[in-house]
Formats: structure tokens, C-alpha cells, sequence
């Protein structure tokens, strides 16, 4: 009955967003199986693959163009946190609930099974995807080489652990964003401390650089969008805050926008906002809601004229977004 | 884990919204060393931070104002470490929600700072925080760092909270996000009717580094 209550709402709400003018125009949905929805997505970089980890415990695969479901990974009832593509689509890592580090090929041969110590928040792959960033809850950020899988670094935060990773596409900069508040720079070649950001008093949650690397682009728990730059590890320009936190950061290929997914903080439950912010002049461009929850993760595809979003509800959509 | 959300905690609200499945979590690690021999107080199993936690809270006892609607509140305790060592000046920060389930997030209502007396003790006064829509039960977070030992995170619960129906032992877990009884902890009432304060104690122990 309350399944039949959403879908109720979420015909209503496709019906409104294609009357707005301005709004993004939904162009085509991934139907999930009945009853399955989506945890989290990731899409491959060069924007040909999403892997969505999915509630019946199965991370699935499909082609974008042709909207071809073309593999299912049964994690056999673990849950997965985090999923990730190697930046040349090849390999697809997941980090679990029991602290497994993953990585599949692309026909779906499992390639890397490791174990680390707690179970893991965030993962990264290095832009030669070599190597690979996980953080295990609590326990220090592990940069991993995979061919050896020998453990290269070890990064800890003060307390807690870190939230979300990300190494910049020229391969110079790692960043963590830690719940003990800081965010941490790190030289990717050798992964010393570069510098500390220390101005924010709540938890960053999502973290991504600039496609250039001059940027790091942070939001979280005080649902602003903090622009930072990477060398000087200065912040150079806060968004405008919003009421929500801010929990799915991307941006587009030519770095001019950035999408940002954000959550009602009292009510999980509550529909959740995806805006489209102007990268240069921090001015919103767009907003796309849920009915229920937020987008828990998506992308820009191609040029950045589409992106594809996640959420609690039964598909994946892909927008127009100009 | 805690009110909503580390970001985990985020994906696992919002997968509970769409169907299905919610494997609960590994027990903590820390809960290993207590099997150690030569210990003579078990470390408190650790409970996520949370999005919520606010740096540079001030340093209070006091969390609760003149007026503050809720019941009132008074939570003390001792932090030791596994030797049993009680840990003068060990540094706690504690935050929570008001009565009916909101954090401040822009100010430092229900944040502070404590440090611990020279026998380890802590005590502040506040408010039982509130149930807000999207978590289960009741908490008080706890941030507590002393030099040689470490971080500890985690969080208090309350055996009266409605959720647990009177038989905690039995129903702790209804909140997935609660791995462990020992948080939940026992609440006596004092004071004369008019005026009822709820107590809890709250003992913590430090691992050592």
C-alpha cells in the first residue's frame, strides 16, 4: 500500500518537473526489478557503464547508451558502502560493510578480494588505476597498490576516520575529507601532508576535485559547498547554505557546474534536492527533487548535458540539463 | 553509528527507505582486547561520530538553560582506561538534540566541553534528548581523548526509551544502529514530583595507544 502511495507521487512529481521550463527534463529511466531499489551508483568515467549496488544484496551493471543490463554481481547478502570505478572503466571496486576490498574486470571476474580491519567508507582509484585509496571506518586512510597489492600509505585522521576520497585526474593530489572535520591534501606521489583545511567546524562528506585539480570541491553536515584551492589548500569561495547536508558532490567535465545531492538532516525520509550550482559564479542553475529521500548518488555524462541520478526510488534517470 | 549519518549512515537510511534488507554491522574491534588478560576494565565499544559533531564546543557543565523545556537531565561518570586507571583531564565533548529531536547546528546548544577531575569524574546537566522521525532512540554523543590513549567515539542510550518497551536486554536492538547493550544505559529518577530530574551514569573506558 505505501509502495502504491509513492509511486502515486512520484507520477505526479515527473508530470510537475516537465511542466517547469527551467527544470531538468527527464530523458530516460533504468527500471530496477520489483522490489529492488538502488543503495548508491557509480558511473564508469568515460560514461559508458553505472553499476548500481542494490538492496537485494546484487551490484548490477548496465550499459548507458543502449540501457542493456549487462551483468549482476551477487555479493551473496553483504552490503556493499561504496562503489567506484577505475577512471578507465575497466575495473569496478566495492568496499563493505565487513571490511572486503573488491575489485572486479570488466566481464565480471573478481580481480582483488582483501580484507582490511573495519568496514569500509570510502574508496578511490588512483588516475592510472594502479592504485587504490580505501578508508576503513576509524582506522587510517590505506593507499593500496593492486597489481602487489602491497599497502604503499597509511593516513590517519584524528578520530574517526575519513568520509569520503579522491585523487585529482593528473595523479599530483589526494584528498581526504575526515569526520574529525578536516580536510587533508596529501602529495599523491608520495603521500606526505600538503596541507590541512581546519575552517570547517561540522563533518565534510563528499569531497571531489575540480577536473583541473586547481580545486577541491567539499560539502557536508553544515550544507555548504566550500571551494578550495588545492595548492595553497586556501578556501577561495563558500555556495550559498542550505538547509540540508550535503552528501553527492560532481562535477561537470568542463568544470563549470557542479551537482551536488543534498539530505534533509531530521528526516531522512523527507524528499531530497539535487541542485545545479554555476562552478565560476557560485549561482544556482537548477534543481531536481525526489519524492522520497535523497539522490543518493549520479553523475554528468558525455559533455555534461546529462545527468544520471539515484535514489531510493525504483530507477535510474537520466536528465537534460540544458 | 548515530542520528543520521556518517555518510554510511546516509546510505543505509536511505536504502532502508526503498525496500528490503539491512544487514546490521560487524561488532566493533575493540571488544577484542577485552579478552586481554591484565585488564581490568573492558573498553567501551566505540558508536559512529555522526554528522553532527560541531568543533570548538564550549566548555560546560551546564547544557541545560533556565527554562529549557524536556526533562531535566544529569549524566556523571568516570573515564578510565583498561588498566582501571582513572584518566585526570581526559577531554570529553558531548552533543546531542533538544527535547523534541533537533541539533543545533549553527550555534552550540546542547554541545560541550568537559574535563575530566582529578578521579577521572565528569558530570553535566541537560535535558533526555528527543526521538527525531528517522532515528530510532535516544543519545547523547560522547568524543573522549586523553594523551596515551586512544580516541574513543561513541554514544549513550537510555533503558527507559519507549523504543525498548521496558526489556533493553531484549529489544537494544531495534535501533540497527545500537551493537551493543552496554550503551544503553539505566535512568533513576530523584527529586520531589514537582520537579523530577532523570540520572544516569555513564562510565568510560579508554584503550590504550
Amino acid at each position: 500500500m505505501r509502495r502504491f502511495f509513492l509511486e502515486l507521487i512520484a507520477v505526479f512529481t515527473l508530470a510537475l518537473s516537465a511542466l517547469a521550463a527551467d527544470s531538468p527534463t527527464l530523458r530516460q529511466t533504468f527500471p530496477l526489478p520489483s522490489g529492488v531499489s538502488t543503495a548508491f551508483t557509480a558511473v564508469s568515467p568515460n560514461g559508458q557503464r553505472v553499476a548500481a549496488a542494490c538492496s537485494d544484496a546484487k551490484i548490477r551493471l548496465w550499459d548507458i547508451a543502449s540501457a542493456s543490463l549487462q551483468n549482476t554481481l551477487d555479493l551473496k547478502g553483504e552490503r556493499p558502502n561504496i562503489i567506484r570505478f577505475s577512471p578507465d572503466g575497466a575495473l569496478l571496486a566495492a568496499g563493505g560493510s565487513d571490511g572486503t576490498l573488491r575489485v572486479w574486470d570488466s566481464s565480471g571476474a573478481l580481480r582483488y578480494d582483501l580484507k582490511l580491519a573495519a568496514e569500509i567508507d570510502a574508496i578511490a582509484f588512483s588516475p592510472d588505476g594502479t592504485r587504490i585509496a580505501a578508508a576503513p571506518n576509524g582506522l587510517p586512510v590505506e593507499i593500496r597498490e593492486l597489481g602487489a597489492n602491497k599497502l604503499l600509505a597509511s593516513l590517519p585522521a584524528t578520530f574517526s576516520g575519513s568520509a569520503s576520497l579522491a585523487f585529482s585526474r593528473d595523479g599530483r593530489w589526494f584528498a581526504s575529507a575526515d569526520t574529525d572535520t578536516e580536510i587533508r591534501i596529501f602529495d599523491a606521489r608520495d603521500f606526505t601532508l600538503h596541507a590541512r583545511i581546519t575552517g570547517l567546524l561540522l563533518e565534510p562528506l563528499a569531497l571531489i576535485f575540480s577536473p583541473d585539480g586547481s580545486r577541491i570541491i567539499a560539502g557536508g553536515a553544515d550544507g555548504v559547498i566550500t571551494l578550495i584551492e588545492t595548492n595553497t589548500g586556501k578556501i577561495v569561495k563558500s555556495l550559498p547554505k542550505q538547509a540540508d547536508v550535503v552528501f553527492v558532490l560532481r562535477a561537470s567535465p568542463d568544470g563549470k557546474s557542479v551537482a551536488a545531492s543534498y539530505f534533509n538532516p531530521d528526516q531522512m525520509s523527507a524528499p531530497g534536492r539535487l541542485l545545479i550550482w554555476d562552478a565560476i559564479t557560485g549561482s544556482l542553475r537548477s534543481t531536481v527533487s525526489t519524492t522520497e529521500g535523497g539522490f543518493n548518488d549520479g553523475d554528468y555524462l558525455h559533455d555534461g548535458t546529462l545527468l544520471l541520478t539515484s535514489s531510493s526510488e525504483k530507477e535510474l534517470k537520466i536528465w537534460s540539463i540544458r | 553509528m548515530s542520528t543520521p549519518f556518517s555518510r554510511r549512515e546516509i546510505l543505509q537510511k536511505s536504502l532502508a527507505l526503498g525496500t528490503l534488507v539491512i544487514a546490521s554491522s560487524h561488532g566493533p574491534s575493540a571488544m577484542l582486547h577485552a579478552l586481554e588478560q591484565n585488564e581490568q576494565c573492558k573498553p567501551t565499544p566505540p558508536n559512529d561520530l555522526g554528522p553532527f559533531y560541531k568543533r570548538l564546543a564550549p566548555e560546560t557543565a551546564s547544557l541545560r538553560a533556565p527554562g529549557d523545556p524536556g526533562m531535566p537531565l544529569a549524566v556523571s561518570g568516570r573515564i578510565l582506561n583498561t588498566r582501571g586507571e582513572k584518566l585526570s583531564g581526559a577531554v570529553l565533548e558531548v552533543w546531542q538534540t533538544n527535547h523534541v529531536g533537533h541539533y543545533d547546528v549553527e550555534g552550540y546548544r546542547y554541545r560541550a566541553k568537559l574535563i575530566a577531575d582529578a578521579s577521572g569524574a565528569y558530570k553535566f546537566d541537560s535535558v533526555v534528548p528527543g526521538h527525531y522521525p528517522d532515528r530510532v532512540c535516544q543519545h547523547i554523543h560522547y568524543l573522549v581523548t586523553a594523551p596515551g590513549h586512544k580516541p574513543l567515539v561513541t554514544q549513550l542510550y537510555f533503558a527507559t526509551d519507549p523504543v525498548f518497551e521496558g526489556d533493553p536486554d531484549k529489544n537494544f536492538s531495534r535501533d540497527p544502529l545500537i551493537h551493543s547493550r552496554e550503551l544503553v544505559r539505566p535512568v533513576t529518577l530523584a527529586g520531589d514530583p514537582k520537579d523530577i530530574i532523570a540520572k544516569v551514569q555513564f562510565e568510560l573506558c579508554l584503550e590504550r595507544a
